[in-house]
């Protein structure tokens, strides 16, 4: 008797479509001789069918395939209609980049040039400074 | 039935038709729709159970195919491709839809194949029982046990289709049948419990 490791490689390979008989009946047989392996019952009358009949779907309604291609066209159609207001949507997302390029720029000219930044005023000899100087002094 | 039998006709010269598409030819994309709208909507059809679902998600991924055909490579079949594109199509609808596909619904089962009503009845149960198991597996097993043992495809197709390769596809078969062993089993005891 073929055991449970076999058992499980054979019904693999017959299910992947080597179809044997001679191992189909093996199979059966470790099926119902082998506790462990008897809830595989279904997989070997599964492996037993060629694929296409192991799982069978209804055909689509009548007359279906008839317009199919031409769905699908309609759709390809509307598809490309639709992506001419992307193609704005594209202009304007490069037009809203380039605003925040230039404003990025200009917020950053301060640390690559130093001389554009604002000159801070000198605190006069003799007067006090207020509060906010105090910090210019440090 | 044509969704089942075109999926076996086989382009003339694939390689011609695909460069005719991939240069923007609406006649080679027509003759691929034709070609392979059966595959395409069986996949879905899997996936997502029911006709309008399918419908919808087989149109989108010829859209988008039409849309991506510039990235697509002559390496790789035009069948593999579209099944990419039709798998990712039909994932996206299913998290989006939150549908629950872990749990088998009645419609796509075809209960014709015996006249006995037990035989019938029974061949449901199976069926049911075998859509639950699957349908609780890892998503990459359930992927593989879909294309590879229903939809019959080659190792390689799958392995492209799902960017593995053919070796991890083996694996997850493997895996895939221990899993569903171990879960019938379990279920066949808690019938005789």
């Amino acid at each position: 008797m073929m055991n449970c490791a076999s058992f499980e490689n054979r019904l693999t390979e017959m299910l992947d479509g080597q179809t044997d008989d001679a191992a189909l009946d093996e199979l059966r047989r470790h099926v119902e001789e082998c506790p462990a392996c008897n809830g595989a019952a279904t997989l070997v009358e599964l492996a037993a069918l060629p694929a296409r009949e192991r799982d069978p779907l209804d055909a689509p309604p009548q007359g279906y395939w008839d317009g199919f291609n031409a769905s699908v066209a309609q759709r390809l159609d509307q598809g490309l209609a639709d992506r001419r207001p992307a193609a704005n949507w594209r202009r304007y997302a490069a037009a809203a980049a380039l605003v925040v390029v230039l404003f990025a720029g200009w917020f950053l000219r301060g640390w690559i040039d130093p001389g554009a930044r604002t000159e801070q005023p000198p605190v006069t000899e003799g007067t006090e400074p207020t509060m906010g100087d105090w910090s210019r002094l440090l | 039935m044509e969704a089942f039998l075109s999926k076996r006709v086989q382009a003339p010269d694939e390689t011609v038709l695909a460069a005719r598409f991939r240069a923007g030819d609406r006649g080679a994309f027509d003759e691929i729709v034709t070609l392979h709208r059966g595959a395409v909507y069986s996949v879905a059809r899997r996936l997502l159970r029911s006709h309008e679902d399918a419908d919808e998600a087989a149109q989108v991924a010829f859209v988008r195919a039409w849309s991506s055909r510039a990235r697509f490579r002559g390496d790789a079949q035009l069948k593999t491709w579209l099944t990419r594109i039709v798998l990712n199509v039909s994932k996206s609808m299913l998290s989006a839809r939150r549908v629950e596909h872990d749990l088998p619904d009645e419609s796509g089962w075809d209960v014709s194949g015996g006249a006995d009503p037990d035989v019938r009845l029974d061949r449901v149960r199976l069926r049911h029982e075998l859509r639950r198991a699957v349908g609780g597996l890892p998503p990459r097993q359930r992927e593989v046990v879909m294309l590879k043992v229903y939809e019959g495809l080659t190792h390689r197709e799958v392995a492209e289709i799902l960017e593995l390769s053919a070796g991890t596809v083996k694996a997850h078969l493997h895996q895939a049948v221990s899993n569903l062993k171990r879960v019938l089993a379990a279920g066949r005891r808690m019938e005789r419990a």
